[in-house]
């Protein structure tokens, strides 16, 4: 069907379209409440990218300071573990490296982004947003698999999913297709966080 | 452009595009308390973002898209917390809303990504192009899944003509 043919069955259209202005909607919230809402998010926004900027313009250890700085606890490499208070990232025997993030507290993308990076797993994080690769959309058969807290195992989709923060991602690096990265969305509603993991080529991709 | 000007190029946006935009997410998740929740979680990320939101190509397609995200965790604790709740939850508050419709129902039986499609290119009315990009796939792929959920949306609503068709 192309978009003329879609024209043409304008029944199915016009019924859905009629079906939808018969519903009934609730009295419209005032404004003052959305704005007070809008205003917590653009200061936890701050929050992130004030920890971006000082990561940013340092570099070496200066940047592992200023990590510690914002996280309270600077990764440590020789344990194969690399463990902030918002994550743990494990480098397991069979190559593979699970990650585990507090549904408690607050995630910095850099520091994440770059811990990813130590374990040479290119990855793009980011808060309250998600982005998905341009087609043609990398494939993540076998690249992330996830454990959530009961236990049960959930294999990601073709599509990125939403899952709880609290969930333990077990990624495999060798699995991920030539010139892609991870990325993971840090979705922030009210007191709950949630990550949505995905696969993106880097040069190809959008973001809402 | 000003902090005034901002703010009353939202207001009137919020304002001309609260009942729109909560039908839509009211359409695709059949719960009219979660989708208040979720659309004024959304205003309130569009009002944080507003210089952005403003230039986009379809603001209204940004809010209804980022209140269904939204959704989308909140319907995942619910499923982890109480199997099927979200099925539950969706049938008792969809009396008296208008929800409850053939049409709205089989919207909702679709497929994800084909539901999106729908609510883009169809209640939203945006073209085709304009909906590839909110969704970050290639025009003939919204077509084919526009397809897919035309004929399933059909056959659901009319399986007789539906099989005429097939025919």
């Amino acid at each position: 069907m192309n978009d003329d043919d879609y024209q043409s069955d304008s029944t199915l259209g016009r019924d859905l379209r009629t079906a939808l202005s018969d519903v009934a909607t609730p009295e419209r919230p005032p404004l003052a409440a959305i704005t007070t809402r809008g205003r917590a998010h653009q200061r936890r926004r701050l929050a992130g990218f004030a920890g971006l900027g000082v990561a940013g313009a340092a570099a070496g250890a200066a940047l592992a300071l200023a990590l510690t700085g914002v996280l309270g606890a600077a990764p440590a490499r020789s344990t194969g573990t690399i463990r902030t208070a918002a994550f743990i990232l494990t480098r397991n025997a069979n190559g593979t490296d699970s990650l585990a993030v507090s549904n408690s507290q607050m995630l910095n993308p850099a520091a994440l982004e770059q811990a990813l990076a130590q374990y040479g797993i290119p990855a793009l994080v980011k808060i309250d947003t998600i982005c998905s690769s341009n087609l043609p959309s990398p494939t993540n058969a076998g690249v992330l698999s996830l454990q959530l807290p009961d236990g049960a195992p959930l294999r990601s989709g073709p599509h990125p999913v939403l899952i709880p923060a609290n969930a333990v991602f077990v990624i495999n690096p060798a699995a991920m297709p030539a010139g892609t990265e991870l990325f993971f969305g840090y979705l922030i509603n009210g007191h709950v966080h949630t990550l949505n993991p995905g696969l993106i080529y880097p040069h190809s991709y959008t973001c809402s | 452009m000003g902090v005034s000007q901002d703010n009353a190029g939202f207001a009137e946006f919020f304002a001309a595009s609260w009942d729109p935009c909560l039908r839509v997410v009211a359409a695709s998740t059949g719960n009219m308390t979660l989708a208040e929740d979720q659309t004024a979680e959304a205003f309130a990320r569009a009002w944080a973002s507003w210089r952005k939101v403003s230039r986009h190509p379809a603001p209204r397609a940004w809010v209804v898209r980022s209140a269904l995200n939204a959704g989308a965790s909140w319907w995942y604790r619910r499923r982890k917390e109480t199997p099927l709740v979200s099925d539950d939850i969706a049938a008792a508050d969809s009396q008296g809303t208008g929800l409850d419709t053939a049409a709205l129902t089989a919207l909702r039986r679709l497929p994800a990504r084909q539901r999106e499609v729908i609510v883009l290119r169809i209640l939203l009315d945006l073209d085709i192009d304009t909906t590839a990009r909110q969704l970050g796939i290639a025009p003939g792929t919204v077509r084919a899944h526009l397809s897919r959920a035309m004929t399933a949306l059909r056959h659901e609503l009319d399986p007789a003509t539906a099989r005429e068709i097939k025919q």
